[in-house]
């Protein structure tokens, strides 16, 4: 690993590695040579706290060369894929699991059943079941989650809720739009949808309408399906809200992402928003706010082709092994330190809250159940996970995903009706899809 | 112009004072933001000064505890981008002297094409070359170093160079030079003697062209370099400002930091520079 | 002199800028050239010489308003870019304290990396978060914040405000410098024959600047061409492909879709129109740009 003498001295020093080296490490195989690594992104803790526990792994295994680089998180797919025209791909690459089918249909991946030998016992021991099925693709392990992200979820300022004459969280699509215009103040609209091109405004839709049997993509016909009714009528949501003038301003939405929506809400100036699981994360939310969050309500009747699901999720740092890896082994055991209960533990509220937990350990820290006490309930009756499906994935993902982003701002700007929108998003989207899978 | 009527110069301070605004606002902002507090950021109403000045940003880019510290060794990477700036603005600086003197003071065919095409070069440049020039430095063994990078800012800052440097040239009367060989010098002997003290200004503006290009390039450095101890400042202010983390105090500080070494240039260098463009522009 | 070493001694002097030219420059983009003619399926190569990604391109319904947007991005930014930098040099031409104080600090957006310029823009820009916003309300401007980077209509030439306030300074700068160049006795000798202000502008000072218009007109093209950070960054080409221009939608062919080919195509496209524009405008300028060549 290439640190620099004083960075490895404060580490060394740190209370963090004093506090791992008590846990016994696992029993250091032959694994030997170099192994390298590349992150991308992450929330502020995670970014901080990866480099730590690498120096863990160095220090647990002294025969292994830890080359670990951290990159900006929005040039993950350019950076990968020159990697790998390059040949120089590294041999662990932590990306999205929306990813896994097109590195692994381009080549770019291997499936770890192969290479992991005894080791992916542990793994099945360590990792809920539900979150490490998040890594499967075609029947095999592609990639070790380390947590994951859920879509779609509902943050409420439950005073101004309680203002509004509420005492529970609305749970349909119509009570959201009761409760929304209720809750509209001048200048404090009910709610805000973050509107803008980035992904994960467009994961945060995704999950409403998978909640009503809407589906992007349908693999096994080849076709895109942003235009089915499911969708439809999730976009016809959206924009039922803005025209009930629960929301702010359409053009107000497409310039805002799920960052400043949720500064807009933690400065009382919109009563709910919508976002995924880590709604929680520190966004400057002052400790006074009395604030909740739950599931996004449920569509009153589902108008779906597809099944509808309670929930999306995707494993945004899942460690992938690359199919050129010239050291498959001292990958594995790169991954297997990664499954050990004190990493997992890091996600189970000290140091990181802010993302679902993959490692069982990490359900079991107190510091979790007091910061998010409505995820531990769940997951302990077993319904956390209970009708979740992967986030869309498949060869092409980012051509639907960007179709369909367009097609939620042209609605709320209030440029097309949804069908419209989507009609010609759905048009586009397959015509550049046959381009990609000829 | 020696307009002295009281409306006159209230109209031109105005207009200054309009220019100044749009020029130096955004500017001014984010150095304010590198003296306020994180929670102050994103206050409501938005606070304009800081409330109470602190120097915690600046601290942060060197306590050991913070993300900025940990991920960015902003001494390594200050160090980085200069040693990349500097030593490219030396190659570019030298190799353009040497083609713009042939541009400018020789005769040959193609010269006038050669000139025209190297600057439209230029052009094709941005996104639609990151891949490609990622091939090409891994094929010749260049990605991922210091060594690389220099290389490619030179190659991609040497036509401008060129041509402000020839413009430069050209400027300077034949007759010196020509007087110069008369008594005896060499071509190469009456251009380091006579010809390049008389072009420094077109000398110090290509370099100081150069150097902030090379300072400030991003997109090239963010895909080339992988190594922390490789990287540069402009990777090290992105990382500020990824999708979780906006910390504008942070950036504002860094930014001011990555500033200061152009500023102290510029601090210097203005005049000659000012004169450089002149004659760069004035007779191309 | 001997015509024929000085031949040689000019061949080898260029030798190094134009190899490193050849080499770092061309030769990507000789690569793009092969890619746009080359078929890609699931990111594997399917062979050389086909015109699918150029008629993928053309089919495409959203390519034509990339073209429009392009055309705002490259032609309004250099135009109002020069425009203004024309009219601030020639405010900064005049002496005065105030002028010569802007002289030296207006390069200073010019030296602000554009990531940050991107970012710290887009957060002041931000209707509802962002000063601008908050103080145009306040001073009592508007009576709701605007959207400018989330509203279709002002998103482009938000834009391009932005890339001219990065770029216009050293524009200004140039001609503030070549107008200073114009010989006092040519003014006295007009103001002699009566001419105001603005006739003098445009029958002195212009045609001695004529030179240095057409260089920073190019000069400024090539630049505004050559930025991909700040609309990739402020909009990522929203709201509704509002602000997709060539640079972005190439990105996001190649490096999103991982359509390559098309993204090639797309470079290709583009660099033919460039390189029409900018022959075209040297074509018309040609008298100017000739009376400015060396001897």
């Amino acid at each position: 690993m290439k640190i620099t003498p004083s960075r490895r001295r404060f580490l060394a020093g740190s209370a963090a590695i004093a506090a791992a080296s008590a846990f016994p490490m696992p029993a250091v195989r032959a694994a030997s040579g170099t192994v390298s690594v590349w992150k991308f992104g992450g929330t502020p803790t995670e970014v901080e706290m990866w480099p730590e526990r690498n120096a863990a792994f160095a220090a647990g295994h002294p025969d292994i060369g830890l080359d670990y680089s951290y990159f900006y998180g929005q040039i993950r797919r350019q950076k990968i894929l020159a990697g790998f025209q390059t040949r120089r791909l590294a041999d662990v690459v932590i990306a999205f699991g929306q990813d896994i089918p097109e590195f692994a249909g381009f080549g770019m991946i291997q499936p770890l059943d192969p290479i992991a030998g005894d080791r992916m016992a542990g793994w099945k021991e360590r990792i809920v079941p539900e979150v490490l099925q998040s890594g499967m693709h075609q029947g095999q392990l592609y990639g070790l989650p380390t947590y994951v992200d859920m879509a779609s979820f509902l943050a409420i300022d439950m005073d101004a809720l309680n203002e509004a004459g509420f005492d529970r969280p609305p749970a349909t699509w119509s009570e959201l739009r009761e409760y929304a215009r209720a809750m509209t103040k001048p200048d404090r609209p009910g709610i805000a949808m973050p509107a803008t091109t980035a992904p994960v405004d467009i994961n945060i839709f995704e999950g409403i309408a998978y909640a009503n049997g809407g589906r992007v993509f349908d693999e096994a016909n080849n076709t895109v399906t942003l235009n089915g009714p499911g969708m439809v009528d999730a976009l016809q949501l959206y924009a039922d809200l803005i025209a009930d003038g629960s929301t702010p301003a359409g053009s107000a939405m497409t310039e805002t992402n799920f960052r400043d929506t949720a500064t807009l809400f933690s400065q009382g100036r919109v009563a709910m928003w919508v976002g995924l699981s880590w709604l929680n994360t520190p966004w400057g939310t002052p400790d006074d706010l009395n604030w909740q969050g739950t599931p996004f309500p449920r569509p009153d009747t589902v108008t779906g082709a597809f099944a509808p699901v309670n929930a999306i999720m995707d494993p945004t740092a899942i460690l992938m092994v690359s199919a050129r890896s010239e050291n498959p082994e001292a990958a594995i055991e790169y991954l297997d330190f990664w499954s050990q209960d004190e990493q997992l533990a890091l996600w189970g509220g000290e140091p990181e809250f802010a993302r679902v937990p993959a490692g069982k350990v990490a359900w079991e820290q107190p510091t979790l159940a007091e910061k998010w006490p409505g995820w531990v309930e769940a997951y302990q009756a077993g319904t956390l996970f209970k009708g979740a499906e992967p986030m869309p994935r498949f060869i092409g993902v980012s051509v639907v995903e960007t179709a369909l982003g367009n097609a939620i701002q042209q609605v709320v700007l209030g440029q097309q009706s949804p069908q419209e929108a989507l009609d010609a998003a759905t048009e586009g989207a397959q015509q550049q899809i046959d381009i990609l899978r000829g | 112009m020696s307009q002295s009527r009281p409306i006159y110069w209230t109209f031109m301070t105005l207009i200054g004072l309009l220019i100044a605004a749009y020029v130096l606002f955004p500017i001014f902002w984010l150095i304010l933001a590198g003296f306020k507090p994180a929670e102050e950021l994103t206050q409501l109403p938005i606070a304009f000064w800081p409330s109470e000045p602190t120097l915690a940003a600046y601290r942060d880019l060197f306590a050991p505890q913070t993300q900025a510290a940990q991920l960015l060794d902003w001494p390594t990477l200050i160090s980085n981008s200069f040693i990349v700036a500097v030593s490219s603005t030396v190659i570019v600086v030298f190799f353009g002297t040497l083609a713009g003197y042939a541009f400018a003071r020789l005769s040959f065919p193609g010269r006038d094409i050669i000139l025209g095409g190297l600057l439209i070069s230029r052009m094709f440049q941005g996104a639609a070359l990151l891949l490609p020039t990622y091939r090409l430095m891994n094929a010749v063994g260049l990605q991922d170093s210091l060594v690389g990078l220099t290389l490619l800012y030179s190659a991609f800052g040497l036509p401008f160079a060129t041509w402000i440097i020839a413009s430069g040239l050209r400027e300077i009367p034949f007759e010196l030079e020509e007087s110069a060989m008369m008594d005896g010098a060499n071509r190469l002997q009456s251009m380091v003697i006579i010809v390049l003290p008389l072009a420094t200004p077109a000398l110090i503006t290509a370099a100081m062209w150069h150097f902030v290009g090379a300072w400030s390039e991003f997109a090239f450095a963010s895909i080339l370099i992988e190594s922390l101890d490789k990287k540069t400042v402009t990777i090290g202010l992105a990382s500020f400002v990824d999708y979780f983390t906006l910390e504008f105090n942070r950036v504002g500080a860094a930014a001011s930091l990555v500033a200061l070494p152009i500023l102290v240039i510029f601090f210097f260098g203005q005049r000659y520079f000012t004169r450089g463009l002149l004659q760069g522009a004035v007779k191309g | 002199m001997n015509p024929r070493a000085d031949r040689w001694l000019a061949y080898s002097m260029i030798l190094p800028v134009v190899f490193a030219v050849l080499a770092f420059i061309v030769g990507p983009t000789y690569d793009v050239f092969t890619l746009s003619f080359t078929r890609f399926v699931m990111g594997q190569e399917l062979g050389f010489g086909t015109l699918v990604n150029f008629r993928a391109l053309f089919s495409d319904p959203l390519f034509m308003q990339v073209l429009v947007n392009t055309a705002i991005w490259i032609l309004g930014g250099t135009f109002f870019c020069v425009l203004l930098g024309l009219a601030i040099g020639a405010y900064l031409a005049v002496d005065s304290p105030i002028t010569t104080a802007l002289r030296a600090l207006i390069l200073l957006p010019w030296i602000l990396p554009d990531v940050v310029t991107a970012m710290a823009w887009k957060w002041m820009l931000h209707g509802q978060v962002g000063i601008l916003g908050q103080s145009l309300s306040q001073i009592g401007l508007t009576d709701r914040p605007i959207s400018f980077l989330g509203d279709p209509d002002l998103v482009m030439w938000t834009l391009v405000a932005v890339v001219i306030w990065r770029k216009m300074p050293l524009v200004a700068l140039i001609l503030c410098a070549a107008i200073r160049s114009v010989p006092q006795d040519q003014h006295e000798a007009g103001k002699i024959d009566g001419a105001n202000v603005l006739q003098r502008f445009r029958f002195i000072v212009m045609p001695h600047i004529a030179f240095s218009l057409t260089a920073v007109t190019v000069i400024s093209m090539i630049w505004i061409t050559a930025e991909f950070t700040l609309p990739w960054v402020m909009t990522g080409g929203g709201p509704a492909n509002a602000s997709q221009i060539m640079a972005t939608y190439i990105y996001q062919q190649s490096f999103q879709f991982f359509n390559w080919g098309v993204g090639a195509a797309m470079s290709v496209v583009n660099l033919v129109m460039l390189m029409a524009i900018v022959g075209l405008y040297l074509y018309i300028m040609r008298r100017s740009w000739a009376s400015g060549a060396a001897p």
